[in-house]
């Protein structure tokens, strides 16, 4: 990769950025190169182009499409962000305030549909191990565990959250304010549970004598536990 | 209103008490009326929230408080048992590097205008963790325990303190068995004292106890019948500038060798 671009890898996808002094050839070259050799990398994740340091023509704006779109591999989603705002939104989601304030482009109708039928793959997210004390996992959208998440690990995701284990650490869905969001695993007995901007703690004084699966979810403002009826 | 007085607790070496000595002495202090914050320097391997029992309270954490996601108030969690106390917490998933010594000092210059005392729990070792936690520092408690190699970590830790402008630390001996200490199998405090050349501000024999305060996020000062919560109490007490003359260890026996000795066994 050459120093024109920066990538980073985010939650949500790649961030990538251009060195501001370069010019738009470069930019296009460096660009082009980029994605040749990383587009099947990139495939079924999100990419986030910054542009925010120069203004762009519509002939640029043109050229940037076609090269996009003629160098991605289908299921690849791009957006055009203002790399502060968004990361400041990001940050901010963090602390699920609001959502990242972004623009989407959409690439064609397409496309668009080719999307929405593959959406449904990558909206969620499988993690096959347990999560230990200071790991994090946070996802856009659902996530699912197969393992334990144990005391002083964190799990965050934007939809739903389903662990097939233990969960005793920090969990948060619905991290970017969706209230319907919900919480399940076969033993629920986290530290802390958030869902939207709703926090409750586990009893201090603990103990229960039967394991059931159980799912917590917001139901009058207060999160509520409910035992699944198998 | 006065400032307060930021003490930070460190040892070089790990396991020998640093976060039970904190939250001992930050709950002494706080049932003597100071107000007092912890501060868990530890990040990344957090632990005085679970030795105090307010693990499933944090929302935010210092690191937050240092981007400036939170307001400092908004991190501080008050105790459960004792309204004069508060804790701010570590994070557990960033690392050392996630905080500088500026904003250390920054953070602690700021809790200073509201407490009496600011305890900073350090992590072990020499690194940017241990950096961190004394740059605010007024003064340094340093925490050993009998063992030689504890000792020689409590050398090396005092030589930086001091190196870094904190003058004056003053030693804490954990963990000592009187019984050891008198078949000569454990060094003595006058061995340790007489390597580490600082002030001896207590010493706090080794309690069974402390494992099942630390289990249940129960510090042990708050039960009368500990010797070890009696030690870190007395130790607060000097800290408030009481002169409360070192433990008896003889304490340490039981009532039955109380009796003994006054019908004359021993």
């Amino acid at each position: 990769m050459s120093d024109v671009i920066n990538t980073k890898m985010t939650e949500r996808g790649v961030n990538i950025t251009f060195d501001s002094q370069a010019d738009w050839e470069e930019i296009k070259t460096a660009l082009q190169k980029h994605l040749e050799e990383a587009a099947k990398f990139y495939q079924g994740s999100s990419l986030y182009f910054d542009f925010s340091f120069r203004e762009l023509s519509s002939r640029e704006m043109q050229n940037l499409l076609n090269l996009l779109e003629a160098n991605l591999l289908a299921e690849t989603d791009f957006y055009f962000v203002q790399q502060e705002k968004a990361e400041s939104a990001d940050r901010r989601s963090n602390k699920d305030k609001v959502s990242a304030v972004r623009e989407r482009e959409p690439r064609s109708e397409k496309s668009r549909e080719e999307n929405k039928h593959f959406s449904s793959r990558n909206d969620t997210r499988l993690i096959r191990r347990t999560l230990r004390s200071g790991q994090s996992v946070e996802h856009l959208h659902n996530l699912v565990i197969m393992g334990d998440v144990n005391p002083g690990a964190e799990i965050k995701a934007g939809g739903d959250i389903v662990v097939f284990g233990k969960l005793m650490g920090l969990v948060h869905a619905g991290a970017l304010g969706d209230k319907s969001a919900s919480i399940t695993a076969l033993e629920l007995v986290p530290t802390q549970i958030r869902i939207a901007g709703v926090i409750s703690r586990s009893p201090d004084d603990e103990g229960r004598a039967e394991i059931r699966p159980e799912r917590a979810f917001i139901k009058d403002g207060r999160i509520v536990v409910e035992e699944i009826k198998l | 209103m006065e400032q307060g007085k930021a003490i930070v607790v460190t040892s070089g070496k790990g396991g020998v008490g640093k976060t039970t000595t904190t939250a001992n002495l930050g709950t002494a202090l706080a049932l003597l009326g100071k107000k007092v914050c912890l501060i868990d320097a530890d990040i990344g391997l957090r632990n005085l929230d679970v030795v105090m029992g307010l693990e499933n309270r944090i929302v935010y954490d210092l690191i937050d408080v240092v981007e400036e996601q939170c307001r400092l108030e908004q991190a501080m969690i008050k105790d459960k048992r004792n309204e004069n106390l508060f804790l701010l917490p570590a994070a557990q998933t960033r690392d050392k590097d996630a905080v500088s010594e500026v904003q250390m000092q920054e953070l602690i210059g700021e809790l200073k205008e509201g407490m009496d005392y600011i305890l900073v729990d350090s992590p072990a070792g020499i690194e940017q963790g241990f950096r961190n936690a004394i740059a605010g520092a007024d003064s340094a408690i340093i925490i050993t325990t009998p063992e030689v190699s504890a000792v020689r970590d409590a050398d090396r830790i005092i030589g930086m303190v001091e190196a870094e402008g904190v003058n004056d630390p003053e030693l804490i001996i954990n963990r000592i068995r009187k019984d050891m200490v008198d078949r000569g199998d454990m060094m003595n405090i006058d061995d340790m004292l007489e390597i580490l050349a600082i002030d001896i501000l207590g010493v706090v024999p080794e309690d069974e106890g402390i494992v099942v305060s630390t289990n249940k996020g129960e510090p042990i000062v708050l039960s009368n019948n500990h010797l070890a919560g009696k030690a870190f109490n007395n130790i607060a007490r000097r800290l408030e500038g009481e002169d409360i003359p070192l433990m008896d260890l003889e304490n340490n026996n039981s009532f039955l060798v109380k009796i003994k000795k006054f019908v004359g066994l021993n």
